[in-house]
């Protein structure tokens, strides 16, 4: 059985953001860049499979420009055992995305696609449920455990109300929640191993996908800074302040 | 991505217990697991033996990352594959002596330490008076070594001894001893200002008998082991200045954000932001430095003259810079609550450990005097 992952590349999570001058986005010149966490958690997941030997072949995918390859590189030295990249300097949007992870889906057919649930950077959280929603297969978001047997895959997922586990067929999409596992160090001789594995390019064009943005960002700013709190003497001062300055009771 | 991935396994596991590590005088032998674990154990070690066979400049980006978090896990990788010893059994040592001690090098399971200082053998090293003396198959041994990194706990030592009474370094070679042979004693540990636990300890030999074969450099082959040891004054002992005084400027840099002073935080201050800025030139000055010695090392290309212009240069920036450090956090900086005053006492040490900074000079004096350096 074959397992892709999907790796997006993203600001490092101990990066400060700041925000580009002209409002566009966030500055990503110079700054850290590292696999979304969720990603290295669907990694892993992956790579658990395979040394259970319910996998065979784990293969990770990204989208984006050339630089990707560096982040790809990081999950093949995890252990993945190739890499696909669909090189693309285009801004590339969760549908575009998830056009594109099926796309490739259609070409390695899968029994089972691990996405993260979310990346850090716009917090989307859309791209596992289009990419079920465009292949026609089942999904289990927001994963924490996950079981394969029988041709079906047991998810525990942690839904507001607690855990829900549920029973889907394959192949299916899997999104990753925090407590799915915890991922492993890259060792020293697998990122040697690394230089040495297979990492095939492609791009939209080739696979037929329209990446244009269907959605327009008008403007990014700092969230405003929190003013300075104020201490009042007692309750009933408090009680005063809250029903005539804040008018909140 | 070697730095990411040793970063990383050092913030988590090394930084941690440092403090402890220091206070306790305990060498924090489990990061060497976890080293061996992820595969940085055997990194310097051939892979015929089971190591990674890197090259300098990858040994000396993770012996920088190792230091950063623990100074002493750094020098407790000298004692495995990341040291100075396993380097000289990979260049020089016979077939026997690297079978039976790279593999177990390369997994982090055998220690090994180096001694060539003696009571009165220090920059001196051709005055080393342990002498080892041919009886059959055997050489007999007798004397005393001083400041062995590592002693309390290597399974094997590297040990400078006069092998021929030819005064002066002509006479002097090395040979493996393996703890437990009789007549041979670790003694107490020598308690240096920083560097608490890397099981520091002089060793003790009366008519300790070592089979010949154990000879790893014969008399008057000390030539060789300078040259090996050339690149190892740039992986080794700069780096882990490097890496300590790195650490130095990032907390250093934290505190100063957070701490607040008449009104506002201690960065706002122009006098101190200067002083954090001439930190931060000085680190990175010695950082290019050490850098461009370690690229020409993995290229063959290290002059002794690189070697020791990075190393005294780095050893000397490193106390500037935990010193200001220091300086910028106050009291917090010299209390034992907070990492600062560590990072001082630790890095002290590497201006006269592998040569001191006065005998670096003189090399460096010697080169330019000889036209071997053109300014
Ligand atoms: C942290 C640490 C770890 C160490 N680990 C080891 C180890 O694992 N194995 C080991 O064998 N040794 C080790 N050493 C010992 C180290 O190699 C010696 O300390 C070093 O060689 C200097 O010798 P010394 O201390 O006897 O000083 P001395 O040689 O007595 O020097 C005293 C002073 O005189 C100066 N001086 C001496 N000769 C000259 C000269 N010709 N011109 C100008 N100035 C001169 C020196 O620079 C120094 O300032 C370690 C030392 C330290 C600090």
């Amino acid at each position: 059985m074959k397992a892709l992952v999907s790796i997006k590349r993203v600001v490092d999570y101990n990066v400060k953001v700041r925000v580009k001058s002209d409002g566009t986005g966030v500055e990503t010149a110079n700054v850290k860049m590292s696999m979304n966490p969720f990603d290295e958690i669907a990694v892993e997941e992956a790579l658990r499979l395979r040394e259970a030997g319910t996998v065979t072949e784990v293969v990770a995918v990204s989208c984006g420009p050339l630089a990707c390859q560096e982040t790809l590189r990081t999950a093949l030295a995890l252990g993945a055992d190739r890499a696909i990249l669909v090189q693309t300097d285009e801004e590339l949007q969760p549908l575009a995305v998830s056009k594109l992870l099926k796309a490739v889906a259609d070409k390695e057919a899968p029994q089972i696609f691990i996405v993260g649930k979310q990346a850090i950077d716009d917090d989307s959280n859309q791209t596992g449920q289009m990419l079920a929603a465009l292949t026609g297969w089942s999904q289990a978001t927001f994963a924490s455990k996950l079981k394969i047997a029988d041709g079906k895959a047991e998810v525990t997922r942690e839904v507001d109300g607690g855990l829900a586990t549920i029973r889907i067929s394959l192949p299916a999409i899997i999104t990753t929640d925090l407590r799915l596992n915890e991922p492993r160090y890259v060792t020293l001789p697998n990122i040697m191993k690394a230089k040495k594995k297979p990492l095939d390019t492609l791009t939209p064009e080739a696979l037929g996908v329209d990446v244009k943005p269907r959605l327009k960002t008008l403007k990014v700013v700092e969230p405003s800074k929190r003013k300075a709190g104020a201490k009042v003497a007692d309750a009933a001062a408090l009680v005063d302040k809250l029903r005539n300055e804040a008018k909140v009771i | 991505m070697i730095r990411d991935s040793i970063r990383k396994i050092a913030q988590e596991h090394f930084k941690p217990g440092a403090a402890a590590a220091d206070r306790e005088y305990r060498p924090p032998v489990e990061n060497i697991k976890v080293l061996a674990d992820n595969g940085f154990a055997g990194v310097a070690i051939p892979e015929e033996y089971g190591g990674l066979g890197l090259g300098v400049f990858e040994l000396m980006l993770i012996m920088e990352e190792v230091s950063r978090a623990c100074a002493n896990t750094a020098m407790l990788m000298g004692g495995t594959g990341g040291g100075p010893t396993p380097r000289v059994i990979a260049a020089v040592g016979t077939d026997a002596l690297k079978k039976k001690f790279l593999p177990k090098m390369a997994k982090g399971e055998l220690f090994a330490a180096w001694s060539m200082s003696e009571p009165n053998a220090g920059s001196d090293v051709g005055n080393v008076q342990t002498k080892a003396i041919r009886d059959g198959n055997e050489y007999v041994i007798n004397g005393s070594k001083m400041w062995c990194s590592g002693a309390q706990l290597a399974d094997v030592f590297l040990v400078l001894v006069r092998l021929d009474p030819t005064p002066g370094m002509k006479g002097v070679g090395a040979i493996m001893i393996e703890r437990g042979t009789p007549g041979f004693e670790v003694g107490k540990h020598l308690d240096l200002i920083g560097l608490h636990a890397t099981g520091m300890a002089p060793l003790y030999f009366e008519d300790c008998r070592v089979p010949a074969e154990n000879v790893i450099i014969p008399a008057g082959g000390m030539r060789k082991l300078f040259e090996i040891l050339d690149d190892d004054r740039v992986v080794g002992n700069p780096s882990i200045c490097l890496g300590v005084a790195s650490a130095a400027l990032e907390d250093a840099l934290a505190y100063t954000r957070e701490r607040k002073q008449f009104g506002r935080a201690l960065t706002e201050f122009q006098g101190l932001q200067w002083k954090l800025a001439d930190m931060a030139i000085d680190l990175e000055a010695g950082r290019t430095l050490l850098y461009a010695a370690a690229r020409k090392a993995a290229a063959g290309q290290l002059t002794p003259m690189d070697a020791s212009v990075a190393k005294v240069y780095v050893n000397e920036m490193s106390q500037r810079v935990t010193n200001s450090a220091i300086q910028v956090c106050g009291a917090y900086g010299l209390s034992n609550e907070f990492p600062f005053e560590r990072y001082y006492r630790d890095v002290r040490g590497f201006a006269i450990g592998y040569g001191t900074t006065e005998i670096h000079r003189n090399s460096i004096a010697r080169e330019m005097i000889l036209g071997n350096y053109k300014p």
